[in-house]
């Protein structure tokens, strides 16, 4: 990587990002205070674990929190607080610290400030009790409903919204480990681009006994708490919990508010790894193209580094091949490069791990110390880095943090002291391109009709050739039956089913490698292997892997020691994207997100971002969701007509070119608040589509629905065209339902030559509209 | 392939792996002899080393106590199925 690079001094004020608030609650303590101060110190913060029953486990030990009993003084209600999970609280601790330290007001509440947060179990300890309550005693649904909509994620991100009273749009990042940093980036990215004045970022994850238990199936963790990262016999992991937020504003919002900045946020390098899902390249080739990437936006140099606040797990593969990436980014400076894992005093936080570790590298830089690792007493022979080993004080103007998570997403924040002039390279063509000059040259559908877009298309024109809903019904269990429709067995072999990553891979999985596959092609798939075409991935979804997350649950409640090692990597959110990265052949950016499944619109959103920043030349969008009786029950609390369907469908992004279909308009997805209410919101994102200069008046419109809607009824009650319902002929495909939707108006489009109109309808919280026109046909 | 006894114990061993490791094989197309890791032989990694512990431990009451262990268990069937011979089950 050639050093130093060309700067560009005169960037302006609206497009720089700062931090002006931190918040951050973790076994070490509640607060900043109480954080640096342990961190100063080099405290080590574990203890037994008391969340849940250890006692089959080889581990016991955790960096388990207190946590306080009340929360900081918040605008939700008493009945809303007293449903909080875990996770929430502590999510809600951390955001009030840091929108306290920012100083936000009703002034800046008045405009939408966008929530981004990273996280890997969400609100899991609800899941485990809706499971618990499903299998133990089926008969009894009370509170199962409030448990199965607390679930999630979306809901977290709504909670701390409607805590400090304010609105935006949410994205949730689920890239493991590098979920955190994920979201910290992404914000950055919205305000960079000009979009927003602020954003409010960070991550959280609370101990569960499912990732607990899963981490001791693959004897990942150390049987010798406190771990020993860097150390020459480390012997795994320990987990910990908590969460972080980050206020980030422009330099001119920070500036014209008298604001105090606490730092810049310079550099964010993401890559992916798709040596094995859960273990990183031995030589650390992502790791190092995440940090080479952030210090080049930075502009800065390895020696200019002046604390590297390591992912440091205490794995053994881990921390070498980390080691390995530092020695070869730093190259002959590595001796000066001052590192340290703060995992050794706090444990892994996993998604809430890479916000937390930003604030610990903020804190570095605002108080003048290095966070020392002091568990180690043999240094592994990696270590020819500058090991922090004790408690130092230091002068520190820039830091990096590294995040490097499992299934292979990788993510590198550089924070900087704050300087009036500041010379940067900007990593990205500085112009913006306008959503109408992305196409969409590919699409794929698996669903319940077959595999690949004919399937759909035909199932689309005679309804009557897809078989009825099968009935199932739980094993052993006299619980109401379920209406389902799920993926046929491919009538043909699909070559792609035998390739060893997939082997072990969940359902939905596979459904989104069959759809990526058909959406890429076959030239551009030869084209990304040679590195022709760098291609980034973004997969959204709702619920993702729950019928192996079920699987696993069940095994670990009957005895944790026979949990299967082979299920649990492949429950993680983000192991469809990895498998599917690595199939494909993606190095550069990829993000798993999870929430409303009106998400899909985000993800597309992302993808043009992803494009315009040239961060790749080509995205693969996926939507997808696979069948299991603890959701589908689920959803049957909410109708019993519902019929539940799986499967899963994804886009080519490209920028420019002459084939294909224009990505016309993306409207939203807004989110629904008070002052919005549902009806309202699907009505203005519809009424907003109609005003595009009568595209939508010739056009084909897909609506959501997959039981009666009155809200999106009444929206589109004037449109004139014909209407295709694919929630009615397919059933609710959650997470694939509006990927669905958009794959079958583009391939419309593309025949027809007429514009098509996707009504995206969430199920929680969300609704946009997405046009597409004929490229160069208007 | 000759035709396998499916009573045998080589037979059942093959039959928990294909079922607990996911594995798009016959038992007849596992040889007794052929490697479990590694690109010779039927190509398992760490994670599925980790299954089959779990497994034979579920299913013939195989206790593998350590790595070291292992490393001599799971060389092929015929030394897992000696190994249960050896714990007398």
């Amino acid at each position: 990587m050639p050093y130093p690079f060309a700067v560009t001094s005169n960037y302006p004020e609206s497009r720089r990002v700062v931090i002006t608030g931190a918040g951050i609650i973790t076994s070490m303590g509640l607060g900043w205070r109480e954080n640096v101060d342990g961190f100063r110190a080099g405290r080590l913060a574990f203890r037994p674990v008391t969340l849940f029953d250890t006692s089959g486990q080889r581990v016991s030990q955790a960096g388990e929190l207190t946590l306080p009993i009340g929360l900081p003084e918040n605008a939700l209600t008493a009945r809303q607080i007293s449903r909080l999970d875990r996770a929430t609280r502590m999510l809600i601790h951390a955001g009030t610290e840091a929108w306290a330290d920012a100083g936000w007001s009703d002034r800046e509440r008045a405009e939408p400030i966008p929530l981004c947060l990273g996280t890997s179990a969400g609100a899991m300890e609800l899941g485990e009790s809706y499971f618990r309550q499903a299998s133990q005693h089926p008969e009894t649904r009370h509170g199962q409903a409030v448990r199965a909509v607390n679930y999630q994620t979306h809901r977290q991100a709504i909670h701390l919204a409607n805590a400090l009273d304010f609105t935006g749009p949410v994205t949730i990042i689920a890239n493991a480990c590098a979920s955190g940093a994920n979201a910290i980036g992404h914000a950055t990215s919205l305000i960079r681009r000009g979009e927003n004045q602020r954003a409010f970022a960070g991550g959280y994850d609370a101990l569960a006994k499912l990732v607990f238990a899963g981490f001791d199936s693959l004897q990942a963790l150390t049987p010798h708490v406190p771990p020993r990262p860097f150390d020459a016999h480390r012997d795994g992991l320990a987990l910990g919990e908590g969460a972080a937020m980050l206020a980030l504003e422009s330099l001119e919002s920070a500036r014209a508010r008298g604001a105090e900045i606490l730092a810049e946020v310079v550099g964010y390098g993401a890559s992916t790894d798709s040596h094995h899902l859960t273990q990183p390249h031995p030589e650390g080739d992502a790791a190092l193209r995440a940090m080479s990437e952030a210090c080049r936006g930075a502009g800065l140099r390895p020696d200019q580094i002046d604390y590297l606040n390591s992912h440091g797990t205490g794995t053994p593969l881990n921390d070498v091949a980390e080691g390995r990436a530092i020695q070869r980014w730093a190259g002959t400076d590595v001796e000066k490069i001052r590192v340290s894992s703060t995992k050794a005093s706090i444990g892994h936080l996993l998604g809430g791990a890479g916000a937390v570790e930003a604030v610990i590298a903020l804190m570095a830089l605002r108080e003048n110390f290095l966070p020392p690792t002091t568990t180690v007493e043999t240094p592994d022979e990696v270590c020819t880095f500058d090991l922090v080993r004790e408690p130092r004080d230091a002068e520190v103007r820039n830091v990096l943090t590294n995040s490097f998570g499992f299934g292979g997403a990788n993510a590198t924040l550089i924070f900087s002291e704050f300087e009036e002039t500041r010379a940067v390279t900007i990593p990205f063509e500085d112009t913006k391109t306008a959503i109408g000059k992305i196409r969409i040259s590919g699409w794929g559908a698996v669903t319940p009709a077959g595999w690949g877009m004919a399937s759909l298309v035909e199932a689309i024109e005679s309804p009557e050739s897809l078989a009825e809903p099968e009935i199932f019904t739980r094993e052993g269990r006299e619980s109401r039956p379920l209406l389902v429709r799920r993926v046929p067995r491919p009538t043909e072999k699909l070559p792609f089913l035998r390739d060893p990553r997939l082997r072990r891979a969940s359902p939905i999985a596979r459904f989104s490698v069959g759809a990526a596959l058909e959406a890429i092609g076959e030239a551009r798939l030869e084209a990304v292997k040679s590195g022709e075409i760098r291609l980034g991935v973004v997969y959204a979804y709702v619920n993702g892997c729950v019928n192996y997350s079920s699987r696993f649950y069940g095994e670990a409640l009957r005895d944790p020691a026979l949990a299967s090692p082979i299920l649990f990597p492949e429950t993680v959110y983000n192991a469809p994207a990895s498998h599917l990265s690595s199939l494909l052949g993606c190095h550069a950016i990829n993000y798993t997100i999870v929430g409303d499944s009106s998400q899909f619109l985000s993800a597309m959103e992302i993808a043009a971002r992803w494009l315009e920043e040239n961060r790749c030349d080509g995205v693969i969008v996926v939507g997808g969701e696979e069948f299991d009786w603890l959701c589908a029950e689920a959803y049957q609390l909410f109708g019993s007509e519902t019929v539940y369907a799986e499967g899963a469908a994804a886009l080519y992004l490209e920028r420019g070119g002459e084939a294909g279909v224009s990505l016309d308009s993306l409207i939203g997805p807004e989110l629904y608040t008070n002052a919005h209410p549902r009806g309202d919101l699907i009505r203005r994102v519809a009424e907003k589509a109609e005003t595009q200069q009568g595209k939508v008046a010739d056009s084909t419109l897909f609506t959501r629905a997959s039981r009666d809607d009155a809200d999106e009824e009444a929206a589109w009650a004037d449109f004139k065209g014909k209407r295709v319902n694919l929630g009615r002929l397919l059933g609710e495909g959650m997470g694939a339902a509006i990927a669905w939707q958009c794959a079958a108006a583009a391939d419309l489009v593309d025949r027809s030559g007429k514009p098509a109109v996707v009504s995206a309808v969430g199920e929680n919280e969300q609704a946009g509209v997405v046009i597409l026109t004929a490229n160069g046909r208007e | 392939m000759s035709e396998e006894n499916p009573d045998s114990l080589q037979h059942r061993i093959k039959s928990v792996m294909i079922d607990e490791l996911m594995l798009q094989e016959t038992p007849e197309e596992i040889a007794d002899d052929e490697p479990l890791f590694g690109p010779e032989g039927l190509g398992l990694d760490s994670v599925d080393a980790l299954q089959l512990v779990v497994a034979l431990e579920k299913n013939f009451s195989l206790k593998i106590p350590d790595a070291e262990a292992a490393k001599g268990v799971l060389t092929n069937v015929n030394t897992i199925a000696e190994a249960i011979e050896r714990s007398g089950r």
